[in-house]
C-alpha cells in the first residue's frame, strides 16, 4: 500500500519533526507553568509574540541569535502581565489568558504595520540554517531525520531532558510541583509560593519565545499577521494529552506533527477524498489516541486556584530557609 | 488602597486588550468613523472638491500588506484616490461575521460606493444592499447582482491553463504541483485548467495538489511545498496570497521552480518562472471611473484576458521556443481558436 511507504521515507520523519518542534517547545514550557499551578491558556499569544519579536529582533540586529533572545524577551513581557494578573491580582486565569491572546494579535499586527507599512514587499531577516552534525548526519535514514535539523530542534530535545530532570530529580522541581498540588503545605514549609509561580510563568514565556522563533526563523525568515494559527492551543492540548509529563507531552506533539506530515503527503496522492478530511486528520488521530489509549487525564490539583497566603502567617515569621520540603 | 490599585490596573489591562482587539478585527469599523481611524487614508491629502460628493470604501478580510490578493485591492483604492481625487477609506482583516455591520457603518457615513474584496462578500452584501438603496455595493470576485449590487468576476480558469502550460514546459521530472487554500469554485476552476494546460503540453504529466486549509499559515504552506517536492514535483504554483512566500522559500531551498499568482511575484523570488496576473487595480479604477461619469450600471462584470484584466507576466524561466509557444497559445485563445473551460 502506497500510504504505508510514506512512513519509510526520511523526508516524512524530518517533516514531522519540523512540524512538532514549535508545539514541543511551547508545550514543554507550558508544563512548567501548569505544574506550578497556573493554568496557561496564553501559550498562543506568547508564541505569536515570540514569532514577531524573533523576526523583528533578527531583522534589526541582523543576527539570528540576538533575534532569539529578543523573541524570548518579547513573549516574557506578555508572561509578566499574565503572572501579575493571575498571581497577584488573582483574577480568573482563563479570562486573563484569552485576553492576552487577543492582545498579542493586536500588538504584533500593529507594530508590524507600523514598522513595515502596508507595502507588499516583505523584508527578509536572517534565519537559522539546518545544522548537519558531522558524521552522524551521514547515517542513512536516521542521519537526515535526527541530525540534520534546525538548532531549535536540538534545543527542544535538551529542554525535554532538562525539564524532566528538573521536575522529578531536584528539590526545586519538587517545590514547583508542590506549588501546583498543595501550595499551602509548601508555604508552611517556608517556601515562597508566589516567587515560584512567578518564575514558572516567566520561564514558560521564554519557551514560547523559542517556539515562536521556530515559526519565523526556521527558514521562513518573514512574519505575517497571526502566523501562529492556533498552535498554542494545540500545544496546550498536548500538555493535557501527555498528562502534564514532559515525555508524554513530547510524544503527543510528535503524534500531531506526524499526523500533519502524513496528511500533507496523502493529499498529493490524489485519492478522491474531500481535502477537509486530510486537514482534519492530525486532530482526528490525536483525538482517537486520546480516547482509546489514554486514561483520564487529571491536572495539578491547585491549577487555576490563586494562592492566598493564610493571614496567620506573616512573612516575617518565616522559618529558616531550607533546601525545600524534599530536602536530601 | 492596594486593592484599589489592583482593580485599576486590571481595568487598564482589560481596556488595552479590548483596544487591541477592536483595532485588529475592526480595522476602522469603529463608531469613531473609518475615515479617521484608518490611518493611511486619513493621512493623505483631502479629496478634491469636484469629486467631493463621492466617497469610496473598501472592505477586505485579509491584511492589505499581504503582497498579493488584498494588496492589489489596496493598490486599486489608492489609485482611485490619486487618479480620481475621491475620498477613500478601508477596513482590513474584517471577520466574515463582522462584514454586514462594517458595510452598514460605511453606508451610514455617506460612502456611495463600497467594495468588498472577495467572493465571501457576495452574501453579506445581498443582505445589506436593500437597506441602503442610495449606495452602490460591489463585491469583487462574486457572482451577485441586484438593484444596487454588483459583482465583478474574473474568468477563472484562464490563468490556470497558461500557468499549467508553462509549468509543464519547464518540468523535468514530469510532475508538477499546485497548492490552493481551499476548493472554492474559483480555485477549482483554475486547478482543473492547470491540469488541462499541462496535459496540452505533455500528456503524461502528473499534477499533484495539496491544500493548506488556511490563507495565512506560512509555515504550513512551506510544509505543503516540501511534501510535494518530496514526491517529485519540480514546479509549484501556490494559489494563495500571503502564504506564497512560504512556498517560494521551499522552492529556493530545494532549487526548483515556482509560479506566481495574482501579481507578478518574480520580485519575491527568483524561482518564479512566470505569474498569472489578475489586475484588481484596473477593475477598481474602471468601476470607480464609470461610477463618477454616470455610466455605471449594476450587474455582473466579467473580466478576463479579452479586456486586459487578466494576463500572463513576462516568461522569465522559459526559452525562446517555449515563449513563442506560450504567446501563440494566448493569441489562439484571444482569437477564439483555443477553448478553455472557464468558470464564467
Amino acid at each position: 500500500m502506497e500510504v504505508l511507504k510514506i512512513f519509510l521515507t526520511p523526508d516524512f520523519w524530518s517533516s514531522a519533526i519540523r512540524l512538532m518542534t514549535p508545539l514541543m517547545l511551547a508545550a514543554l514550557g507550558g508544563i512548567i507553568c501548569e505544574r506550578a499551578g497556573i493554568l496557561n491558556m496564553a501559550l498562543e499569544g506568547q508564541i505569536l509574540m515570540g514569532a514577531f519579536f524573533a523576526y523583528l529582533g533578527s531583522y534589526l540586529t541582523q543576527n539570528v541569535w540576538l533575534g532569539l533572545v529578543i523573541a524570548m524577551i518579547g513573549s516574557m513581557s506578555l508572561a509578566v502581565i499574565h503572572a501579575f494578573m493571575s498571581i497577584n491580582v488573582k483574577v480568573n486565569q482563563v479570562v486573563v489568558a484569552l485576553g492576552l491572546n487577543t492582545l498579542a494579535i493586536g500588538i504584533t499586527s500593529t507594530i508590524f504595520r507600523f514598522m513595515f507599512g502596508t507595502d507588499s514587499q516583505m523584508a527578509n531577516c536572517p534565519g537559522f540554517k539546518a545544522i548537519h552534525i558531522p558524521g552522524l548526519s551521514d547515517i542513512p535514514f536516521i542521519g537526515p531525520v535526527l541530525f540534520g535539523q534546525y538548532p531549535l530542534t536540538y534545543i527542544a530535545l535538551l529542554a525535554l531532558f532538562g525539564i524532566s530532570w528538573f521536575l522529578f530529580h531536584t528539590s526545586r522541581g519538587l517545590e514547583l510541583r508542590a506549588a501546583g498540588e498543595n501550595p499551602q503545605a509548601l508555604d508552611v514549609a517556608g517556601v515562597d509560593v508566589i516567587r515560584i509561580r512567578w518564575l514558572a510563568v516567566l520561564v514558560t514565556g521564554a519557551f514560547c519565545g523559542l517556539a515562536g522563533a521556530c515559526l519565523t526563523l526556521n527558514g521562513l525568515n518573514t512574519f505575517y499577521d497571526n502566523i501562529s494559527s492556533g498552535r498554542g492551543y494545540i500545544a496546550y492540548a498536548a500538555i493535557v494529552f501527555g498528562k502534564w509529563n514532559p515525555m508524554g507531552t513530547t510524544l503527543a506533539t510528535l503524534l500531531f506533527g506526524a499526523g500533519d506530515a502524513l496528511q500533507l503527503r496523502m493529499q498529493a496522492m490524489n485519492f478522491n477524498i474531500p481535502y477537509y478530511f486530510y486537514l482534519m486528520m492530525p486532530y482526528l488521530i490525536t483525538f482517537l489516541a486520546l480516547v482509546f489509549f489514554m486514561g483520564p487525564s487529571k491536572g495539578p490539583a491547585a491549577s487555576n486556584v490563586p494562592f492566598v497566603k493564610d493571614k496567620a502567617r506573616s512573612s516575617k515569621r518565616r522559618p529558616k530557609q531550607t533546601s525545600g520540603i524534599g530536602g536530601k | 488602597m492596594k486593592k484599589k490599585l489592583m482593580a485599576l490596573l486590571l481595568a487598564g489591562t482589560m481596556l488595552l486588550g479590548l483596544a487591541a482587539c477592536s483595532r485588529n478585527t475592526g480595522g476602522s469599523q469603529g463608531a469613531a468613523g473609518p475615515a479617521q481611524s484608518s490611518a493611511p487614508a486619513a493621512s493623505e491629502a483631502p479629496a478634491e472638491k469636484d469629486a467631493s460628493d463621492v466617497k469610496i470604501a473598501l472592505v477586505c478580510n485579509g491584511a492589505v500588506n499581504d503582497g498579493g490578493w488584498n494588496a492589489s485591492a489596496f493598490e486599486g483604492l489608492n489609485r482611485i484616490h490619486d487618479e480620481l481625487g475621491v475620498e477613500t477609506a478601508y477596513s482590513e482583516k474584517v471577520a466574515i461575521a463582522e462584514v454586514p455591520n462594517v458595510l452598514r457603518t460605511y453606508a451610514r457615513q455617506g460612502f456611495n460606493l463600497i467594495f468588498g474584496h472577495g467572493a465571501e462578500f457576495g452574501e453579506p452584501m445581498s443582505t445589506v444592499a436593500p437597506e441602503f438603496p442610495d449606495v452602490q455595493f460591489v463585491a469583487v470576485n462574486a457572482n451577485v447582482s441586484g438593484d444596487n449590487l454588483s459583482g465583478t468576476v474574473y474568468k477563472f480558469g484562464e490563468l490556470g491553463y497558461f500557468s499549467g502550460m508553462a509549468a509543464a514546459m519547464v518540468s523535468e521530472t514530469g510532475k508538477i504541483g499546485i497548492i490552493p487554500p481551499d476548493d472554492a469554485p474559483n480555485n477549482k476552476a483554475d486547478m482543473d485548467t492547470f491540469e488541462l494546460g499541462a496535459k496540452a503540453v505533455d500528456p503524461d504529466i502528473q499534477v499533484m495538489s495539496a491544500f493548506t486549509g488556511s490563507w495565512d499559515d506560512l509555515p504550513k504552506a512551506k510544509e505543503c511545498a516540501d511534501s510535494l517536492i518530496s514526491q517529485g514535483c519540480d514546479v509549484l504554483l501556490p494559489l494563495g496570497d500571503a502564504y506564497s512566500v512560504g512556498v517560494f522559500q521551499a522552492c529556493e531551498e530545494k532549487g526548483i521552480h515556482s509560479e506566481g499568482w495574482v501579481s507578478d511575484q518574480h520580485g519575491l523570488s527568483d524561482t518564479v518562472i512566470c505569474s498569472g496576473i489578475q489586475s484588481n487595480p484596473d477593475v477598481y479604477v474602471a468601476t470607480a471611473k464609470s461610477f463618477l461619469d454616470g455610466t455605471f450600471t449594476p450587474g455582473v462584470g466579467v473580466y478576463g484576458f479579452e479586456n486586459g484584466a487578466q494576463s500572463m507576466s513576462e516568461f522569465y524561466g522559459l526559452n525562446d521556443d517555449q515563449k513563442a509557444q506560450m504567446e501563440a497559445a494566448i493569441q489562439d485563445y484571444l482569437d477564439g481558436k483555443l477553448d478553455i473551460p472557464t468558470l464564467y
